[in-house]
């Protein structure tokens, strides 16, 4: 019971300097707003984001189409709406993952050292000779364009963060005074290292994951803008700012609109992972 | 400091191994016979009966790797689908170009990054610390591509001073290099910052402010020099990630250097060539990346080398 209000407390501190940090806290509710989009979007679209109207192309905004329309007459508006759900479960899953295949992999290197740390960190080393987005292009020439396979791709790519991340945290977690105590008790290891060692690793885990969802949602919009991601006429906001190019003299909000709808949201979640990072950590605040 | 260069050495070469063990494994993980896949849609059974004896592609996979790296080491990256000219012909000159285009993004990194970075440290609290400041926290924040389309939009279509593609003059680089700079730039200008931060609270800084030396010499000549010790590993280790990462600049700016080749293979199937990029940019990465470790002792002599 104490453990819990404690647990609870500390949480509530964190939360307080968090809210304490304009800057995170104006993150906090750009991702919130982002979030009620993309959850409610398709209920309060004003137009369907699939259907054609050949003679409204290229509109500008107006009272009728905010956004204007794009070179189909689709009314941008919603078609941004529900991207927002598509670029969200994107960002959401690649770090799923990562988190859980990057974890698991740090947490093995960290805790077993020795030749598996070893091995783990040389295949971990060989991940990072290729520049971030390179590998996701590999994977998906590998795998065949689409946005599932952009999920995969992009996932796989972040893995060395989440595994090099958790890597440090267990070496030093593994050390403390519970965990040697848990070992002096007969604890086995992969309850130690389940019970007693990743759960304290959380925190950082937590900050790393909300600065890569906004890292995904780029890498995987710059895969649709390569035409290797979502295929027509999904509204994905890469693919929607790609097409709009063509259009760029006679229409620019096509490809405006959406490339601002992104920076955005990867602005909200670079924000807040930087006011996590201060609250989860107080020591890293500059 | 022999023994670390050796060490250092020895540890890029299985890095460089697994990079090409990669690389080679690509079309053998692409569903379909690899002979087929290297040799184009359109080939002739001979064709890919060629193929299949030139790679080996009979063989065992160890073996074909051995053909393959021994290959890699007499300069045959193959032959593309689309043109029929040796992958490495095809891509040097585009290579070159992605150089010019990394480094000119790495001029604009140095020159607005580190200004942007000095002046937010020294007018921290002021104006000029939080314009300067949000301006590359949505610089990190803004894609590329995106990025890339606004300057083309502004300086192109509404100023017309600048051309929105090809290839040639200074002109022309200009806006690629503005576009893949521009994030490097907001990291740099941060970091500048943030380290300009640090070293100014120094005692060494307040000496020299004792001793009656003016704020410029103390800021140039005591804090930067110090300051920008962590500043110069990122910008290397950015240039080698901006050779690879200028995929999305050069296709916005259909600038033809080896991201928009690798694309256009990409499109037109030449999975030889595609190979061939991934080849280059990563082992380029690597060697960028293996030289900055190999400076970073001369340029700050407390770092240990054990």
């Amino acid at each position: 019971m104490k453990r819990t209000s404690g647990k609870r407390k500390l949480w509530r501190e964190r939360f307080s300097i968090l809210w304490s940090n304009s800057l995170a806290k104006t993150g906090l509710v750009v991702i919130v707003l982002y979030l009620i989009v993309a959850f409610l979007g398709p209920y309060f679209a004003p137009y369907d984001p699939y259907q054609l109207d050949l003679p409204n192309t290229l509109q500008a905004p107006s009272s009728e189409h905010i956004f204007g329309t794009d070179e189909f007459g689709r009314d941008i508006f919603s078609r941004i709406i529900i991207g927002a759900g598509i670029s969200l479960s994107v960002g959401v899953m690649t770090v799923i993952i990562s988190s859980i295949f990057g974890g698991l992999l740090g947490a093995v290197a960290g805790y077993c050292g020795g030749a598996a740390d070893s091995i783990i960190m040389r295949i971990i080393d060989i991940k990072l000779a290729f520049p971030e987005i390179l590998l996701a292009i590999v994977i998906v020439t590998i795998l065949g364009p689409g946005l599932q396979n952009v999920v995969i791709a992009v996932g796989i790519q972040s893995i060395p963060m989440f595994a090099r991340m958790i890597r440090s945290s267990v070496l030093s977690v593994k050390e403390s005074d519970y965990v040697l105590a848990a070992r002096g008790l007969g604890a086995s290891h992969l309850r130690i290292l389940f019970k007693h060692v990743l759960p304290n690793c959380m925190a950082p885990m937590i900050v790393l994951a909300t600065l890569r969802i906004g890292t995904a949602i780029i890498t995987a919009s710059g895969l649709s803008f390569l035409g290797l991601g979502a295929q027509p006429p999904t509204p994905e906001w890469g693919a929607m700012l790609a097409s709009g190019r063509n259009y760029l003299r006679a229409a620019p909000w096509v490809s405006t609109i959406p490339g601002l709808a992104i920076m955005m949201v990867v602005f909200g979640f670079n924000v807040l992972g930087d006011g996590l990072r201060d609250a989860m950590d107080p020591r890293m605040k500059k | 400091m022999f023994d670390y260069f050796v060490r250092r050495l020895f540890q890029a070469v299985p890095v460089l191994l697994g990079v090409t063990i990669i690389v080679f494994g690509m079309v053998h993980l692409i569903p379909g016979d690899p002979a087929e896949i290297l040799a184009g849609t359109n080939a002739s059974i001979e064709d890919i009966q060629d193929i299949r004896q030139q790679m080996g592609l009979d063989k065992p996979l160890v073996e074909q790797y051995m053909i393959y790296m021994k290959n890699i080491f007499k300069g045959d990256l193959g032959t593309s689908i689309r043109t029929r000219r040796p992958v490495l012909e095809e891509m040097l000159p585009r290579y070159v170009n992605s150089l010019q285009l990394a480094a000119s993004a790495v001029v604009i990194m140095l020159a607005f990054g580190i200004t942007t970075g000095i002046l937010s440290a020294v007018k921290q609290g002021t104006w000029i610390d939080y314009t300067s400041m949000a301006i590359s926290l949505f610089g990190v924040s803004m894609p590329v591509f995106w990025f890339g389309l606004m300057l083309m939009l502004f300086f192109s279509v509404y100023l017309g001073i600048l051309p929105t593609t090809g290839i040639g003059t200074f002109k022309h680089l200009v806006l690629p290099s503005l576009a893949l700079g521009a994030h490097s730039t907001a990291v740099v200008a941060r970091l500048t910052r943030s380290s300009m931060l640090e070293v100014i609270r120094q005692d060494y800084i307040r000496t020299g402010r004792a001793k009656g030396l003016n704020e410029y010499s103390v800021i140039l000549q005591h804090a930067l020099k110090n300051a920008l010790i962590p500043v110069v590993t990122i910008v290397f280790l950015r240039f080698g990630a901006l050779l690879g990462g200028a995929v999305l600049a050069e296709t916005v700016f259909a600038w033809p250097g080896v991201g928009l080749l690798m694309i256009e293979a990409i499109g037109n199937r030449d999975y030889p060539v595609v190979q061939g990029c991934v080849l280059m940019v990563s082992v380029s990465f690597v060697l960028v990346n293996l030289m900055t470790d190999l400076i970073y002792p001369f340029l700050d002599p407390r770092i240990n080398l054990k």
